[in-house]
């Protein structure tokens, strides 16, 4: 047996003992976990805004640690291997793994159905994210299966690189980096982020590896505004100022030349537009709460890019299309691409250029995992991100 | 979407009444057909969910649920109603119940049609359908064995016919599940491979009746149909087939286990 976080109900998850996992596939590969972290999407899984989440079902994308057992056809991992794994699980072989569209794998979701009812196609299987997409037993966990071994994880030969340090390579820093890559930056631009989140704060620090001229990122809680400010952005407090004034002014009137939502489907905001979701999403006219996503298609300017890194998973309501059309926008999103960016990231650590480990503000056993659900979506303690660590007490 | 197949096919359809009444035709106005088919199928499909409801919760509640699921049932699958009697309400038109029903999904796969062929004649094939077990292949025969929910099993052997472009498993015709499974082949373009159109035809039993359970059914056959061909593709691509058996859980709540596998099994 093992200790693993389980989601029992909305708001409500538990560590129970449960059966470690087998090889069931020969590509498969079980991993110890050595570290693994709570990320922003699984609140929204612990907030109830995701369909299909059953009681038992293990949580967790964001995950690393040594390979204790591979299927006999992996060929690329052995026992003893240190690894951080990609939270899409991705086959390697079908036409969108060929074309690097790794999120999008066609073969990975055993229950494919569900995503195409909601969907029309069906994405990648995800590591801890619903039965919709594939119902697979996450990380947060003290062992975890993962199939297709030889195309996801990648091996960490560097033993003074900290667990901290390429943990995030699972997940936020890719997908920060996807955002920010997405805007497609050119020398002397200007980018708006919503949210100072954990993926905001890589958005933020990739869009200056990606020669931004300035950032410009915007949120309400005074340590995070605090953090983006380290990595160099100019902050704004959406509660004291008027966001879309202040990006004005901040740009010449243009209005930033990207903007990037790093917030998705959970938003905060103030005014009509977050008072009309409140009750739309209440009564199940909408599912998701696009604030964020409203003000950055309002606040881009003419011809630029708009790139989605926040979730959203159903319907949003009062989307100003037709700004975005008059004003020629491009919208950019998807769930991040994880395998694509995984060497050139960690490149870009070992090479200095980024301290991924800046963000963690809490270090808990996975014993006290609920505690810090709480913790982290009420970021109460200054919280910004936590790290769990199975087998410690 | 595939039209159904009616067995009159001429635009201007007769009037029931001036047509030459099969038995079944004949069963169906002597019992009083009073509901249309749409509603026959939607009261058949919310008795047999009724049904179901009610033989997993069982006691007092779980009975009232299968009493009421059965009435429903059997309105669908008689298509009369005896409140409608009462009140002298109608519903049923003049169309006839489709005696076919036809299923079709396609998939891409990334393998020539050779390659895919050759792997629907080995054994591994079965586990596109994981309900189902080839008892005996011998040439262009094939015996095959499907579990039903109960612990029942239904046999019937199929023959095989091979095409050009094509693929067809066609029952026996005094089998216990008339039907034939055709898969056409055509190039994807693009070098994405082979596109593999899936087109299920099936005759149900008990005539019209059967055929209004079989159209409720129909939404579920066609998606137990795009998980086959994506298990199909799954085997021919990566030579097995993703799969989240066998893998750990925390204590599950009962009903909702007992639904998730009906559904993750199909």
């Amino acid at each position: 047996m093992m200790k693993a976080l389980c989601y029992v109900a909305k708001h409500d998850v538990r560590v129970e003992d449960v059966p470690e996992p087998v090889i069931v596939s020969p590509h498969d590969a079980i991993v110890r976990v050595t570290s693994t972290a709570i990320c922003g999407s699984d609140l929204h899984l612990y907030d109830g805004f995701v369909p299909s989440m059953m009681r038992g079902d293990i949580l967790g994308h964001e995950f690393m640690g040594e390979i204790v057992e591979v299927g006999a056809e992996v060929r690329k991992l052995a026992v003893g291997d240190r690894v951080v794994v990609p939270f899409p699980i991705a086959c390697g072989r079908c036409w969108y793994c060929k074309e690097d569209l790794w999120s999008l794998c066609d073969n990975t979701n055993p229950n494919a159905w569900m995503a195409e009812a909601m969907w029309g196609h069906s994405p990648a299987g995800l590591f801890g994210y619903s039965h919709l997409l594939g119902g697979y037993a996450g990380g947060q966990a003290e062992y975890v299966r993962v199939p297709f071994a030889d195309v996801g994880p990648i091996k960490i030969e560097d033993d003074a690189l900290a667990d901290e340090q390429v943990l995030f390579l699972s997940d936020i820093f890719p997908t920060g980096y996807m955002a920010a890559e997405q805007c497609e930056i050119q020398p002397g631009q200007v980018v708006a982020v919503w949210g100072c989140g954990p993926v905001g704060q890589f958005a933020i620090q990739s869009a200056y590896l990606l020669g931004a001229e300035r950032v410009i990122a915007i949120d309400r809680f005074a340590p995070r505004l605090a953090l983006a400010e380290r990595h160099r952005a100019e902050v704004l407090d959406y509660e004291r100022v008027d966001v879309m004034e202040a990006l004005r002014d901040l740009t010449g009137g243009r209005g930033p030349d990207a903007c990037i939502d790093a917030v998705g489907l959970e938003a905060h905001g103030h005014g009509i537009g977050a008072a009309y979701d409140a009750v739309a999403t209440r009564v199940f006219l909408e599912s998701d709460r696009p604030i964020a996503l409203r003000e950055a298609i309002l606040a881009c300017r003419k011809g630029g890019v708009v790139s989605l890194a926040g979730v959203y998973g159903g319907i949003v309501d009062k989307i100003p299309m037709g700004a975005a059309f008059n004003k020629a926008l491009q919208l950019r999103m998807g769930q991040t691409h994880v395998h694509r960016y995984l060497r050139p990231l960690l490149d870009r650590i070992e090479a200095g250029d980024i301290v991924p480990a800046d963000i963690v503000t809490h270090r808990l056993p996975l014993s006290d995992g609920p505690r810090a659900y709480e913790i982290f979506r009420d970021k109460t303690d200054e919280c910004i991100k936590v790290v769990l660590k199975p087998g410690t007490s | 979407m595939e039209p159904m197949s009616y067995d009159v096919t001429s635009s201007e359809r007769p009037r029931s009444a001036q047509r030459i009444a099969s038995p079944v035709e004949r069963h169906r106005h002597d019992v009083g057909v009073n509901v249309g088919n749409g509603e026959r199928a939607a009261s058949a499909a919310a008795g047999a969910t009724l049904l179901a409801m009610g033989l997993v919760r069982r006691g007092l509640v779980g009975g009232a649920l299968g009493l009421a699921g059965s009435a429903l049932l059997l309105r669908g699958a008689t298509g009369h109603c005896a409140v409608y009697r009462r009140l002298a309400k109608n519903t049923a038109n003049d169309q006839p119940m489709p005696r076919e029903i036809v299923l079709s999904r396609s998939v891409t796969i990334d393998a020539a049609p050779q390659a895919i062929r050759s792997l629907l004649r080995e054994p591994r094939a079965a586990r596109a359908l994981p309900f189902a077990e080839v008892l005996e292949a011998d040439g262009d025969s094939v015996r095959v064995e499907a579990r039903l929910p109960a612990g029942r099993r239904l046999a019937w052997t199929s023959r095989i016919e091979e095409r050009e472009d094509s693929i067809a498993w066609r029952s026996e015709p005094e089998g216990p599940f008339d039907h034939e499974l055709r898969l056409d082949f055509e190039a994807a373009p693009g070098n994405r491979g082979t596109q593999v159109d899936a087109t299920l035809t099936l005759r149900p039993p008990a005539g019209a009746a059967g055929a209004a359970v079989a159209q409720w059914l129909r939404g579920l056959g066609v998606r137990s149909m795009g998980a086959a061909l994506a298990r199909l593709k799954q085997l021919c691509e990566l030579g097995e087939v993703a799969t989240t058996q066998n893998q750990p859980t925390g204590a599950r709540s009962r009903l909702k286990t007992l639904l998730l596998t009906a559904q993750e099994t199909e």
